[in-house]
This record gives C-alpha cells, structure tokens and sequence, in this order.
C-alpha cells in the first residue's frame, strides 16, 4: 500500500516537466530533470553553493535529516524500552512501534532521496508538496494505533 | 491501474507549485510541524501503553502482600490501568487527526499567502491532556489509600 502513494508525486513531476526533460535526456530516462544538477556538480571539482542554496538545502535536512530520523527514532527507542523492560504479553505491541518506526524511516529515506540526493542544489523549477506521503504516514499511525488499541484491550 | 483516479488524489494531496522565494522552505516547515504532532501522539500512546504494564506491576506486588483479598483487588484495579491507557492511546489517535487537518489546512491556504493560527485547537489539546493527567493524579492517590 505504501509504495505506490509514494510514487504519486514523483509521477506527477514527470509529467507536467517533461519540456525540460528533453535537455538532459542522455542521463537517466525515468527520472527526466532532477538528475541535471546533480549530474553536472557530481564532477571532482570542489562544489560551491551560493547562500541562498544552503538555506533551502539547510531546510531539508532539518525535515528529513532531523525530524523524519528523530521520529522513527523515537520510535525505535520505545519498541526497545516495550520489548525488553515490559512483560512478554506486551511483546506484540513492541514490534507494532518497531514497524511504525521502519515505516517513518522508510518514507523519510524515500522523500530525502527525492528532495536531496536529486535536486542538490534544490535548482528544481516546480516543488510538490508532500501530501502524499504524509497521508500515508498518517495512515500508518492510525493503523498502528488500532491494532495497539486491540492489543491492550486484550492483554 | 487507474491512472486518471491517481492523478486526481496526487493534484488533491500534494500540490505542484512554482519553486520561487521560500516556497519550499515554508511547506517543508509544514511538514515539520505535522510530524511533531505524530511525535507528541507517539509519546501519548507509549505513556498509555507503560501505564497498563506499571499498573500490573502494582498489581503483582499488591497481590503477594495481601493474598485474601487478591481476588477482590484484581477485578478492581486494573480498570483504572484500563480506562487510562485506553484514553492515552485514543487521545493519541486524536492527535494524529489534528496533525494531519492543520498540515492540509495550512498547505492550502499557504498557496493563497495566508497562514491558520492555531489557537482554539491547541487549546483543547492542552486541555484535554490535562483532563487526563488529572485523572491519573486521582487514580494515584486513589491507591495510596
């Protein structure tokens, strides 16, 4: 269920820019403009990045770097905290924060790739929100919940 | 594969705009904010889960010291754990609903330039946490005595 939401907006991207995409065509086909920047600064010499560059690259590592891993983090802390210090009945609700926690790096590592590994220099004319994603996620946390709601109904 | 449907829930989702000033940045903070909210839930809904395991562990104890009464007390203590972790984890539900209708609130009227100052919705959260923060004072000094 997840994968194909997170495509949506990458899908959409290809369609509306496919002009552009017909400048940088010798790079990768699937993936039409974002890959002109990054192909052309991966080169050996030394990047430089104008001020106005670093705020935006700045602002998203501050939301994929920081508040995505900070997230599935937590998460993962207390699916350790539940699975070893609480008893063994609680063990299923462990692996439900485990899951929740795999499922908000996952979405967090897939948008980083998309934001960041593929628009350095964040040069991208059009930005797509993340709606998609964060539906999703919210989809996950609601799905979470229930299946914890149920666990502790029957412990 | 529908992919005119697709497309009708990506353009209702997330909105394709003009990368220009801080377009950007601002949706990007949007997105921050909502998965503070799923923060603030995750700790509410991991409280409710300790609750249930600290009031069985008060539970365990209790029963070893006063064995005669150990069936009257295990049929009346864990519903205070009961009601209390259940209202964590719904409240925490809760809040994921609250994250994810200020996110797309605030995407849509960013595009207009406008921003939604949440005033009346965090004021009901504060306050129904407090409610039950409240209610797990009582529930403590309840068992005191």
């Amino acid at each position: 269920m997840d994968a194909p939401a997170i495509e949506l907006p990458a899908k959409a991207a290809q369609t509306d820019r496919g002009d552009s995409s017909s400048r940088c065509s010798s790079t990768a086909p699937e993936q039409p403009s974002d890959e002109c920047d990054a192909g052309q600064d991966g080169g050996e010499e030394p990047q430089t990045w104008t001020a106005a560059e670093l705020l935006e690259i700045r602002a998203r590592e501050r939301t994929f770097d920081g508040a995505y891993w900070r997230t599935s983090v937590g998460l993962f802390g207390a699916s350790l905290v539940v699975l070893r210090v609480f008893g063994l009945e609680f063990f299923p609700v462990g692996l439900v924060f485990l899951a929740l926690g795999l499922g908000f790096m996952g979405i967090g590592l897939a948008r980083r790739l998309r934001l960041i590994s593929r628009d350095q220099h964040a040069h991208s004319p059009v930005f797509v929100t993340s709606g998609g994603t964060v539906a999703v996620s919210a989809a996950m946390c609601i799905a979470a919940y229930s299946a914890l709601l149920v666990l502790l109904l029957r412990i | 594969m529908p992919p005119m449907s697709m497309r009708a829930i990506t353009d209702k989702l997330s909105l394709r705009l003009e990368n220009k000033g801080s377009v950007a940045r601002d949706h990007l903070a949007n997105e921050r904010t909502y998965l503070a909210w799923i923060r603030t839930s995750l700790s509410l809904v991991t409280v409710g889960v300790a609750i249930r395991q600290l009031y069985r562990v008060s539970i365990d104890l209790g029963g070893g010291s006063g064995a005669g009464a150990a069936g009257g007390s295990e049929a009346q203590e864990p519903l205070a754990g009961r009601v209390l972790g259940f209202s964590f984890v719904a409240l925490g539900v809760v809040f994921v609903a609250v994250g994810l209708y200020r996110y797309f609130r605030s995407q849509r009227l960013m595009t207009r330039g406008e921003f939604p100052v949440s005033r009346a919705m965090v004021g009901a959260c504060a306050a129904a946490i407090l409610a039950l923060l409240v209610g797990l004072l009582v529930s403590m000094l309840a068992d005191q005595q």
